[in-house]
């Protein structure tokens, strides 16, 4: 009988997950590479109530009451629908335009992959995600290198020597993009990183440009592809889906009060 | 007397239960192909009343031996069992190529990783890591030559479910539907099977269009759902009262008529 405050309870916990996840992606408005997650909801495990015995049903086993136990949240996918590109001539910044992650190591020593191309130079010259991940292959750009500017296919190039004029453009370093087949299997790792799951495949490591690879655009990053209308009618569905939760609750609770009070 | 106090119990169960179906359906308002329940009440068998103390202080019938019959008093209430609306929810567009709708009768087919087969209309897929389509827990959307996968490139998903990557045909799914009036029941997830495991031959459907980048919507009514949930919390109470009446007029019966 209590077990009646499971569905609607099932119902608020789930709706507020919804609320959770819609504010976590409004948080990231204006993260760059940013990308949104949606909530998938399911309904849980059916099962059989105790019938009311009717007498006059033939067969007792035709009384299948199944009543279910509410709804659950089974996965937050993320949307990897690209994300406006956003030009601000820092040259280090990269944009990837079509599919592809940049790929990170991170202090821990392993791969991490991001679509968040703000990238600075550390103190030996290598390329760096803001959280100081150096992105790989690793590049060392030299101390002395000037107008830096990085290709569409992920070539970083640069002028070397004192400025005196005849230095000629040379490549300093380039950045490789790694695929999944499934993106939505990736982890979160935070900081704008992924980690690759089995569920995500194997890293599948290439160049900019290469088949089935983006391209770069330089001196951009990507913006987050948070969606804010979409996000601000998902939050209403969600509210007032916890309201009519809210509601079911109170409304069974009423119910079991009076049963309580049955005998005054 | 008593028999009214069972029948106005009854009452409240098969209100109690009713309203849980609805809180459920509530629950669900937001779940990705979810079908409704629907419960019905209606009234349970009918027993034979007759004249308790015919034997006692009357002449019996003339004709038949016993108590003075005097006709048929229900006993209260019985909940139906539980059936599933199968109309069609709202068909929303997602932009997702791996989101599908289906529009009309039918089911994706779905087998989980121990080989067992289900049925769903919850098409929000995704590729695992070899690029076979599964939906949220893993299990593997079904096609003509077994799971469909889809290692690389871009899917586009016909009208009759032909799945094509990067313009060549990969595989078809199975969109089967059921007899008419072949029950199913739910296993969670929105997952359905057929209540006899054995019987109803599954053939793919051909009035069922699949429609790619859209899901579809659970077909909860929000407004019905609260009406419903205001009848059943109010027949409830009124089952309530009745409890209640017949207590007290049990309550005269056992300290008032024996007081002269």
């Amino acid at each position: 009988m209590l077990g009646a405050f499971r569905g609607p309870a099932s119902g608020l916990i789930a709706n507020q997950g919804l609320i959770d996840v819609i504010s976590n992606n409004l948080a990231n408005i204006n993260t760059p590479g940013f990308k949104q997650s949606r909530v998938s909801f399911q309904d849980l495990l059916y099962e059989r109530t105790p019938p009311v015995p009717d007498f006059s049903s033939p067969d007792e086993n035709q009384l299948t009451d199944r009543i279910g136990a509410g709804v659950k949240i089974a996965a937050t996918p993320r949307s990897f629908e690209p994300g406006a590109l956003i030009q601000d001539n820092d040259p280090l910044h990269m944009a990837i335009q079509g599919e592809g992650f940049f790929v990170v190591r991170t202090a821990d020593g392993g791969a991490a992959y991001t679509r968040d191309g703000s990238f600075t130079r550390d103190a030996v010259g290598r390329i760096v995600t803001r959280d100081g991940d150096v992105v790989l292959p690793e590049t060392r750009i030299p101390a002395d290198a000037r107008d830096i500017r990085v290709d569409r296919n992920g070539l970083v190039f640069a002028r070397l020597g004192d400025g005196t004029g005849d230095d000629v453009e040379v490549q300093v370093g380039e950045v490789q993009l790694a695929r999944f087949t499934n993106p939505q299997g990736l982890a979160s790792a935070g900081g704008n990183t992924f980690l690759a799951t089995e569920n995500s495949g194997p890293a599948l490591v290439g160049y900019p440009g290469d088949e089935g690879y983006g391209t770069i655009a330089g001196g951009s990053v990507e913006g987050s592809n948070v969606d804010m209308a979409e996000q601000m009618t998902q939050m209403i569905v969600g509210q007032r889906a916890y309201a009519f939760n809210a509601r079911a609750l109170q409304t069974i609770d009423q119910m079991l009060d009076l049963a309580n009070n049955l005998r005054r | 007397m008593i028999r009214g106090l069972y029948s106005a119990a009854a009452g409240m169960i098969a209100n109690f239960t009713r309203q849980e179906t609805i809180s459920n359906n509530l629950a669900n308002l937001n779940t990705t192909g979810f079908k409704q329940d629907l419960i019905a009440i209606r009234q349970a068998a009918e027993v034979p009343e007759a004249r308790q103390l015919s034997g006692l202080f009357e002449v019996p019938y003339p004709t038949r031996p016993g108590p003075t019959p005097l006709g048929v008093v229900g006993t209260g209430v019985v909940t139906d069992p539980v059936a599933v609306d199968q109309t069609q929810g709202d068909v929303r567009e997602t932009g997702n190529e791996l989101d599908l709708a289906l529009v009309g009768p039918g089911y994706f087919q779905m087998q989980t990783p121990e080989g067992q087969t289900f049925y769903t209309r919850d098409g929000r897929f995704s590729r695992d890591g070899v690029g076979r389509l599964v939906d949220a827990k893993g299990n593997f959307l079904m096609g003509d030559d077994g799971p469909i996968r889809v290692a690389q490139g871009s899917v586009q998903i016909d009208p009759d479910g032909t799945v094509l990557s990067d313009g060549e045909e990969v595989d078809q799914i199975r969109v089967m539907s059921f007899q008419p009036d072949t029950p199913l029941k739910k296993i969670g997830a929105s997952g359905f099977v057929p209540v006899d495991p054995s019987a109803p031959p599954t053939f793919v459907d051909q009035n069922t269009v699949v429609q790619q980048g859209a899901i579809e919507a659970s077909n909860v009514d929000p407004n019905k759902a609260v009406v419903e949930m205001m009848s059943a919390a109010r027949s409830y109470e009124a089952a309530q009262r009745m409890v209640q009446l017949n207590d007290s007029v049990l309550e005269r019966a056992v300290n008032d008529l024996g007081r002269v």
